[in-house]
């Protein structure tokens, strides 16, 4: 490769991660340690009900006795559970009138995470009533600190909003349909979530209302020695439609930091929830120090006729370890899952989804593309069930990976299990890298290796990029470029 | 549980007394490597279904039952016994094991002694010492495998078959494993060693048999190592077709020096538990291979087929096809591993698996997986479950052919592609009538 071409991809590996900065606020963060206590703590913080600190604790008791899971195809050092602060809010004052009274450090927050200043308004809570637009919810170190729209969505009769207020205002829905998916002790880390989770979104579509707008969460990691727990719960009634979407970003820092967040869909009859996510924690520098650890559980429950759709840009995370999930309970219902996930330097990811068939005539599609570059590994590993009383399920699954450099790996761990004769299950992977022909022909065009590769990549992408709603497409194809660039050579 | 506990002390009882009889050989290399794979077998114990390697396997049930460990004991059978195994016009190798005991009384070699020799490989590590430190347990790795360091702890039965450099062996050798269990619940570990030296050529066929009595049980437990050294070439056909009481836990550990080839077809047609673990090493530059499975079964058998193909160096090829059938309550478990190690660049692997499903009770678990570790590689896998073409049912049925002769012509079909794969002329007939006869299919 030519020398100037190695001095622009040097720029530009060391301009990598553009989140990376610390917002001064004030905040009010928990002492370091996990116990009852600290539990306590955040139950009485939060002012919560009787019934949920019970559920913390049995939760918390649940995670006492369980081992931290060891099977997953990545590495890192043992975490140590009391050296985290479960707990970090920012410190605000009472309910903003307009933007000269939100907190400066929060707004130059928002500057940076690039949303405009109308959508500033409208998360801070300013300026309600615009129509269309996205709907935000805007979450640092585990507590919301502001949703916008809120009363144009009330008048439909959808509620979004923080988790602590649904568990205050909402709190029957709450309750109903808390822990139904993914219950307190389903594997460590929710465990571990159900015991101290601060905040989250919640959010209802009630029967027959289609949601106009987008829903939005940002997830943002500020404090040092802090984990992120948040819970999100999405519930859409029957005949509903909702698009959600979440992003997440974290400041550079030396040490790890946990996060271990539980997100519920449930689609009741004929509903359908589209999720989306845009995952872009700090993965660390490029000796791998540093990054975040997402370790998180997925699940939605399919109702009849009910479809929820999961699509995912991972490009962030030290370690990403996911399987956002699909149980097709009701007949003819469908699950869809559409990743990409990138890794570079030294990043890990072991991710997939788990697509579990029970009613009638239930289809799935699975679409995975993996990328991975520089000294990083990249798993995909799924499973598809179809048990004994799915009659004519259906699932296709697709695993598709493309190698950069010749020093990092990528695998492909697929279960599929059949009980009945009626269901179909196709599943084909390949691993590949980009072509030489490929490259030579844009080079021979004008076009240089590194535009080249965004290009390629972006192409092998496509299918899942499609599926991302319009204000998330523009920004993950971006993403995916910048989380490459310098991986060539 | 218990009866699993109770087997495992027995076995630790038997290795002892087994110690107590060596006669001052219990210094020797290979014992002290006996006793550390004992010592090992005993610290992992019995794989659980929590292991997942056996996730939809559960030895436990097939463990329960009071087993007499076979050693050095085969049982007197004829000439006219092992007839009915043989393959028919053939101008074979005939090697027969009785209960793992090489019986030279019933074998017939045909080839030159210059180009293959067969004895048993007790005998063949007391006469060879440098095949310990050569070849013996260096293929089949029992630290972290429990029933190789069991099998690797009782590997006193067997046999050693070498073929020398450039040596071209037109018959094919035929390994019988004929089990005695008519009078009790029988466990029969055995051990083979193989060495293909450079430039040879053999075909090696293996199968199973059992007589057994109803009530009675048995588990065969093999681990067979094979060498193929640069340019040797090796087709390994193995056939199981036996009774639903003979369970077996076969590993197959191969290792393929530069330009070797290796093909092997494993045929499934019922049993009890049938586990078969097929791994290849490619360690040689241009080494070659191609593993193909049939599994046809019915009933309550389970099968499971474990393979690994590992591509160490660069430059090599592999290619895998398996494809069942199930029907009854039968299961087919298939994991299928591909791994190309860092540096071994140039790599082409392929993989495929598919099943279909004929009746409700039956299930298929597959786990193609594909660990990559070099970038300038070809890897793919897929795999299907499903059932046969309606629209090819119904061309059928409008041709006037009922449901069930036209559902056959399709599984014969289906099978058809794996059985033509073998190239030995008898064998395939065999497999072919066999398989006719269970779809009730018209041979042409």
């Amino acid at each position: 490769m030519a020398k100037e071409q190695i001095d622009i991809l040097d720029d530009v590996v060391s301009s990598e991660y553009k989140y990376g900065f610390v917002t001064q606020i004030e905040q009010d963060i928990a002492p370091r340690g996990l116990s009852e206590d600290t539990i306590r703590l955040i139950s009485a913080k939060k002012n919560e009900p009787e019934w949920l600190l019970e559920w913390r604790l049995k939760a918390y008791r649940q995670w006492l006795t369980m081992k931290e899971p060891e099977w997953q195809n990545v590495r890192y050092p043992p975490i140590d559970y009391q050296a985290i602060s479960y707990y970090a809010a920012p410190k605000q004052k009472a309910k903003p009138k307009s933007l000269d009274d939100i907190d400066p450090e929060l707004r130059r927050t928002l500057d940076k995470l690039g949303i405009s200043l109308r959508e500033q308004e409208r998360i801070t809570g300013v300026h309600d009533g615009l129509t269309g637009g996205v709907a935000v919810d805007f979450v640092m170190d585990s507590v919301s600190v502001a949703t916008s729209f809120k009363e144009k969505l009330a008048s439909l009769g959808i509620i979004f909003c923080s988790m602590s207020e649904a568990i205050h205002e909402h709190s029957a829905l709450v309750r109903r349909y808390l822990g139904t998916v993914v219950p307190q002790g389903d594997n460590y880390f929710a465990a571990l979530n159900s015991a101290v989770f601060s905040d989250g979104s919640f959010c209802y579509i009630p029967k027959g209302v289609r949601c106009p707008m987008e829903l939005s969460t940002y997830f943002r990691i500020n404090a040092e020695n802090t984990g992120q727990f948040e819970r999100t719960l999405i519930i859409a009634d029957e005949g509903s439609y909702v698009s959600y979407l979440e992003g997440c970003t974290a400041p550079m820092r030396d040490e790890n930091q946990l996060h271990a967040a539980v997100v519920e869909l449930i689609a009741l009859d004929n509903a359908e929830i589209k999720y989306s996510t845009v995952q872009n924690w700090y993965p660390g520098d490029k000796e791998g120090k540093g990054g975040i650890y997402n370790f998180v559980t997925k699940r939605g429950i399919a109702h009849a006729h009910a479809k929820i759709s999961w699509t995912q840009v991972e490009t962030g995370s030290a370690i990403t370890w996911k399987y956002p999930s699909v149980i097709l309970k009701g007949d003819y219902a469908v699950g869809e899952f559409y990743s990409v996930a990138v890794t570079n330097n030294m990043q890990q990811a072991d991710t997939g989804t788990k697509m579990i068939h029970i009613g009638k005539n239930t289809k799935s599609r699975i679409v995975s593309k993996g990328i991975s570059a520089g000294r990083s590994q990249n798993s995909y590993r799924g499973q598809v069930r179809i048990g004994k009383t799915a009659q004519n399920a259906r699932n296709f699954s697709q695993c598709d990976s493309l190698l950069i450099g010749d020093m990092c790996g990528a695998h492909t761990f697929p279960y599929i299990d059949v009980e009945n004769p009626t269901g179909i299950v196709e599943h084909e992977a390949t691993t590949s890298k980009i072509g030489e022909d490929m490259l030579f022909y844009f080079n021979q065009r004008g076009i240089d290796t590194e535009q080249a590769i965004a290009m390629i990549v972006n192409g092998y992408a496509k299918e899942v990029m499609n599926q991302l709603p319009m204000e998330f497409a523009v920004e993950a194809q971006k993403l995916l470029a910048v989380s490459l660039e310098g991986s060539v050579g | 549980m218990s009866g699993v506990l109770s087997f495992q002390e027995k076995l630790t009882r038997e290795f002892n007394t087994f110690e107590g009889n060596l006669n001052g050989q219990a210094q020797s290399s290979i014992h002290m490597l006996r006793q550390q794979a004992m010592k090992r077998f005993v610290e992992l114990g019995f794989p659980t279904i929590r292991h997942e390697e056996w996730r939809y396997t559960n030895l436990f049930p097939v463990l329960q039952h009071e087993y007499e460990i076979m050693l050095q004991s085969p049982s007197q059978l004829t000439q006219a016994d092992i007839e009915p195994f043989l393959l028919p016009h053939t101008d074979a190798n005939i090697i027969v094991l009785v209960n793992g005991v090489y019986v030279q009384a019933l074998s017939r070699l045909v080839s030159s002694s210059d180009a293959l020799q067969v004895m048993p490989l007790a005998e063949a590590l007391k006469r060879k010492p440098m095949l310990i430190e050569q070849h013996f347990a260096r293929y089949a790795a029992w630290q972290d495998d429990a029933m190789v360091a069991l099998n690797t702890a009782f590997s006193v039965q067997g046999v050693y078959i070498e073929v020398a450099p450039k040596a071209v062996i037109e018959e094919p050798i035929h390994l019988i494993s004929v089990n005695d269990a008519q009078r009790c619940h029988t466990f029969i570990p055995m051990r083979h060693l193989i060495t293909i030296g450079a430039g040879a050529e053999v075909s090696i066929v293996e199968t199973t048999s059992t007589f057994c009595a109803e009530q009675y049980a048995s588990l065969t437990h093999s681990v067979s190592e094979i060498l193929l050294a640069h340019n040797a070439s090796l087709h390994l056909y193995m056939l199981q077709n036996d009774r639903e009481h003979a369970h077996c836990v076969h590993n197959t550990h191969v290792y393929q020096e530069a330009h070797s080839t290796f093909r092997s077809i494993v045929i499934t047609l019922s049993g009890g538990l049938v586990r078969n673990t097929l791994n290849t090493v490619l360690a040689g530059h241009g080494a070659d291979a191609h593993l193909y499975g049939l599994y046809l079964v019915e009933d309550k058998t389970l099968v499971d087929n474990h393979t690994c193909v590992e591509h160490a160096v660069a430059h090599c090829t592999s290619n895998e096809l398996y494809k069942g059938v199930l029907d009854g309550s039968a299961t087919g478990v298939f994991n299928g591993k591909i791994i190309v190690r860092p540096h071994a660049q140039k790599t082409l692997a392929y993989q495929s698996n598919r099943n279909i499903l004929l009746s409700r009770a039956a299930s298929i678990h597959t786990k193609p997986q594909l660990e990559i570790f070099a970038d300038d590689v070809k890897c793919s896998h897929g795999c299907t479950s499903g059932q046969l073409d309606d629209e090819a049912l119904f061309y059928l049925r409008a041709r006037g052919l009922g449901q069930e002769r036209a559902q056959a012509l399709l599984l014969y079909a289906f099978a058809g592609e794996m059985t033509e794969k073998i190239d030995l002329e008898p064998l395939r007939e065999h497999v072919e009538s066999v398989i006719a006869a269970r779809l009730h299919q018209e041979r042409d």
